[in-house]
């Protein structure tokens, strides 16, 4: 007997709706809801031995509410947790995505349901989440494919394309039965036996950048030097990395119109840092900035600059580290950055 | 973002990128003498600024030296 | 379009099995164990660069851990005093690749300690790591290292490597009146100007290698000379086996190309299993990786039109290092492609602790074959061991060297191989190798 927890929200579990976003989560024995409907598709091999719900709002917003939901679940002894679907619902996704990817990380066979346009998609860092309808009207067919997939789970294996499996698979290790040379000269004879499909690694899509409006007059605004290129005071007071940074370092330039060599050293692991030892200038150009500064050529530089280690960085700290120093540099008033990269 | 390696800055999206002459010095270049070098970042620099003040609907590269190419890459998917 | 167009012999190894090995009073090689006298094998070493050097056999299945691990070399050599094996280094720069070589498989001497630049690389002697590197299945003759005071690191560099090397020739050559375990013999190198001109019709397929060319203690050394500002050259199969390519690099330890896996070249011997089969074999040609765009794009028109010269039909590429190499790999993919030479790289994939994050920063636009060599930020934990050799504490984490460790895949030796020594992938669709 496959014990099934079932997550919803406070809606789908009848306790209210708007008015009942604020509920805290709590749990119910048995199926509720469409989770009755949900036990009848998995049959008799499957108990759904309780229901979990949240209201969206406390589930979406509240810092500590996936850790109290998942507490609750896991007192429920699941041997799998399937939560939603949440169709279009944006806060109800959000809960599901950390909830799927909590559960994930917890050890626990996890499986979500949602439209694959929810902004919730991101939040399940991997774990699986299936394609569900964008509206409560279409509950049925999304209850099968999510029974469907449960079954896949619950038997150990991958969910795929087939199964209506969304996002993107996190990248796992394992070993290959043959090593990457053998592999790369089969997959390069195929390719010249005309399959140019075939490939390890799918391409990936980037991030579409929107520009930022140009600056209308320099002489009129704050503008900030930031790099990757490691460049610290010689003692490294704020340990930053050489290589895979976890973080990021803000250094003073109030009042200093050089950075001479010998105060200021490179510490990245990524390429030789004699020439940038011997003129930290190579890295952060803080002598011109300040002429241009002294000249109007900008309104005010920046008293600070901003430093990380883009050696090995994790596109996850990437990300991190550049919302965090938008979020530091606004907060300052300024207005453009400029951004050197080794 | 002023770089060396720019297929990459173009690749990945951003906007406006100067190009550099190293990746070990993004704002040097060892190779001249220390009053052509500061110049030389001087320039370097002051195309950084023009392009904050241009505006721009796909990733730019901004070239105010005379050596590497002029291409205008768009952000394939 | 000549019809005899062998570039000369071939390479003859002369392999001979290490089953065991011991520490002992005299170095010789008998029945399968391989003793080595710990002063004989000291005597390599300049004192004044490196100190009184120390050596210790670690093999596998041991509790011991190699921390700070630098270069590998296999024990092997053409004759007595090497007889041209590392040529540049060792021996004469002359070219190599032809005749006999010996080979003593199955050990390694490994220098471990600090150098400037070397970013830690550790191993364990015990699972889980037999697949996370090539080091792991081996026994290593570890040597350690304690310059004294004021010694200039490039001295001591120069110092280790050049005394592996000679070690490495010294080891093997117990091996030369001891009959061969096995016999394995390389084709010579045959050129062809016409693509599809291979032998019998076959495919004519190479290798592309690039090397680390960043400076000191980050450079590979190609008949002795740093391969820095070269512009790429065709190599025969041979001559990898006979050590012309050693490394002097020592970052990004999961995807370091050391000596010993040039000499025991992943990706030629993968194609070489399959010469006169399913394709004719075309060559190595290898390239430096330029720090600057206009050098990458120099030696990426260079190598492809030699390529094209050489009759390549495809060619599988690997590579050195991190981002910036893959920059150097993509680039000529997409050149090769445009060329009609059917491309296929290695690439490690960088997506984070937990896989999510793109896994390539820097893919091709065109080629689109690529083989996945497993994820950098992956983590791994190691057991506790009972002794440690190369260092006291493995920085990375503060910890005793010895300790309980968690570990990115980014810390092991060779985990990640660019030259494709691993099994380590994420792919999910796994190129199966069964012929069709």
């Amino acid at each position: 007997m496959t014990r099934v927890v079932h997550y919803l929200n406070q809606f789908f579990t009848g306790v209210g709706g708007e008015d009942a976003a604020s509920t805290s989560p709590a749990r119910t024995d048995g199926a509720v809801g469409p989770g009755r409907k949900l036990q009848a598709l998995l049959g008799d091999d499957f108990e759904v031995v309780a229901t979990v719900s949240c209201g969206d709002d406390y589930a979406a917003g509240e810092p500590k509410a996936v850790d109290e939901i998942l507490a609750l679940v896991k007192d429920a002894k699941p041997d799998v947790v399937v939560i939603g679907p949440a169709f279009s619902s944006g806060r109800y996704g959000l809960a599901c995505g950390r909830l799927a990817a909590a559960a994930t990380q917890a050890g626990l066979a996890a499986v979500a349901a949602m439209h694959p346009d929810n902004p919730g998609l991101d939040e399940a860092a991997g774990a699986p989440v299936v394609r569900s309808g964008e509206a409560a009207r279409e509950m049925g067919p999304s209850l099968e494919t999510l029974a469907a997939a449960v079954r896949k789970l619950v038997a150990g294996e991958d969910l795929t394309d087939a199964e209506g499996r969304l996002g993107k698979p996190a990248r796992r290790n394992r070993v290959a039965d043959e090593n990457a040379a053998r592999r790369a000269v089969a997959l390069v004879l195929a390719r010249l036996g005309g399959d140019r499909e075939a490939t390890e690694v799918p391409l990936p899509n980037f991030d579409q950048v929107t520009p930022a409006a140009p600056v209308e007059d320099l002489s009129q605004v704050t503008v900030a030097l930031v790099s990757e290129g490691a460049l610290v005071p010689a003692a490294n007071p704020d340990k930053l990395e050489s290589a895979r940074a976890t973080r990021w370092a803000h250094y003073s330039v109030e009042g200093r119109d050089s950075l001479p060599s010998g105060e200021f050293i490179s510490v990245h692991g990524g390429f030789s840092t004699v020439a940038a030892n011997e003129d930290p200038q190579r890295i952060v150009p803080l002598d011109v900035a300040r002429e241009l500064e002294t000249e109007g050529a900008i309104g005010r530089l920046h008293g600070e600059y901003l430093v990380t280690a883009g050696n090995g960085t994790s596109v996850g700290n990437a990300k991190r580290f550049g919302t965090e120093w938008v979020a530091d540099l606004r907060k300052s008033g300024v207005r453009a950055a400029i951004l050197t990269a080794t | 973002m002023l770089c060396n390696l720019t297929s990459i800055a173009i690749r990945v999206g951003a906007p406006r990128v100067v190009p550099t002459r190293g990746i070990p010095y993004p704002t040097g270049d060892p190779s001249l003498g220390p009053e052509q070098e500061r110049a030389w970042r001087r320039t370097l620099v002051e195309t950084a600024l023009v392009a904050l003040s241009t505006a721009v609907d796909k990733p730019t590269v901004f070239d105010g030296s005379d050596q590497s190419d002029q291409s205008d890459e768009t952000n394939g998917a | 379009m000549a019809e005899n167009n062998n570039a000369g012999e071939g390479l003859r190894r002369l392999v001979h099995d290490v089953d065991a090995v011991a520490l002992g009073d005299r170095t010789s090689y008998e029945s399968g164990t391989l003793t080595v006298s710990a002063d004989e094998a000291a005597a390599h070493f300049t004192e004044e660069a490196l100190g009184q050097v120390r050596l210790s056999w670690a093999s596998p299945g041991e509790s011991v851990r190699i921390v700070k691990i630098l270069d590998a070399v296999e024990p092997r050599t053409k004759g007595p005093g090497g007889a041209g094996i590392f040529p540049g280094l060792l021996g004469p720069a002359r070219p190599q690749g032809r005749g006999e070589t010996h080979v003593l498989r199955g050990a390694a001497v490994v220098a471990a300690g600090f150098l400037p630049r070397a970013q830690e690389a550790v191993v364990d002697m015990t699972p889980p790591m037999a697949d996370l590197s090539p080091l792991a299945n081996t026994h290593n003759l570890v040597v350690e290292f304690d310059p004294p005071p004021g010694v200039d690191w490039a001295v001591v560099s120069a110092g280790l490597r050049q005394g592996m090397l000679a070690l490495a020739a010294h080891l093997a050559g117990t091996t030369l009146d001891a009959p061969p375990d096995h016999e394995e013999t390389l084709p010579p190198l045959r050129r062809s100007g016409r693509s599809g001109g291979g032998q019998d019709g076959l495919p004519r397929v190479g290798a592309i290698t690039n090397l680390q060319t960043q400076g000191t203690f980050k450079e590979t050394f190609v008949y002795g000379r740093s391969f820095t500002g070269a512009l790429p050259t065709l190599l025969g199969p041979g001559e990898l086996d006979d050590g012309a390519v050693v490394s002097g690099q020592f970052g990004h330890p999961s995807l370091k190309n050391p000596t010993y896996l040039y000499q025991n070249h992943p990706v030629v011997a993968a194609l070489l299993e399959r010469h006169g089969k399913d394709l004719d074999f075309a060559g190595v040609v290898i390239s430096p990786e330029p720090v600057d765009q206009s050098g990458k794009e120099l030696v990426c028109a260079h190598a492809a039109r030699l390529c094209a010269d050489a009759g390549f039909d495809a060619a599988v590429l690997t590579k050195e290092g991190g981002g910036n190499a893959d920059a150097d790999v993509a680039l000529k993919m997409d050149r090769l492609e445009e060329l009609g030479i059917a491309a296929v790289g290695l690439f490690a994939e960088m997506a984070g602790p937990d896989g999510t994050g793109p896994s390539i920063v820097v893919p091709p636009n065109r080629a689109t074959a690529m083989v996945s060599t497993g994820n950098y930020d992956e983590k791994v934990e190691l057991a506790e061991v009972e002794r440690a050799l190369g260092g006291a504490r493995v920085a990375l984490v503060d910890e005793p060297a010895t300790a309980r460790m968690e570990l990115p895949t980014a810390a092991f030796y060779g985990a990640l191989s660019p030259l494709g020594w691993g099994r380590l992938t994420c792919g999910e669709t796994v190129m199966r190798t069964a012929p069709s």
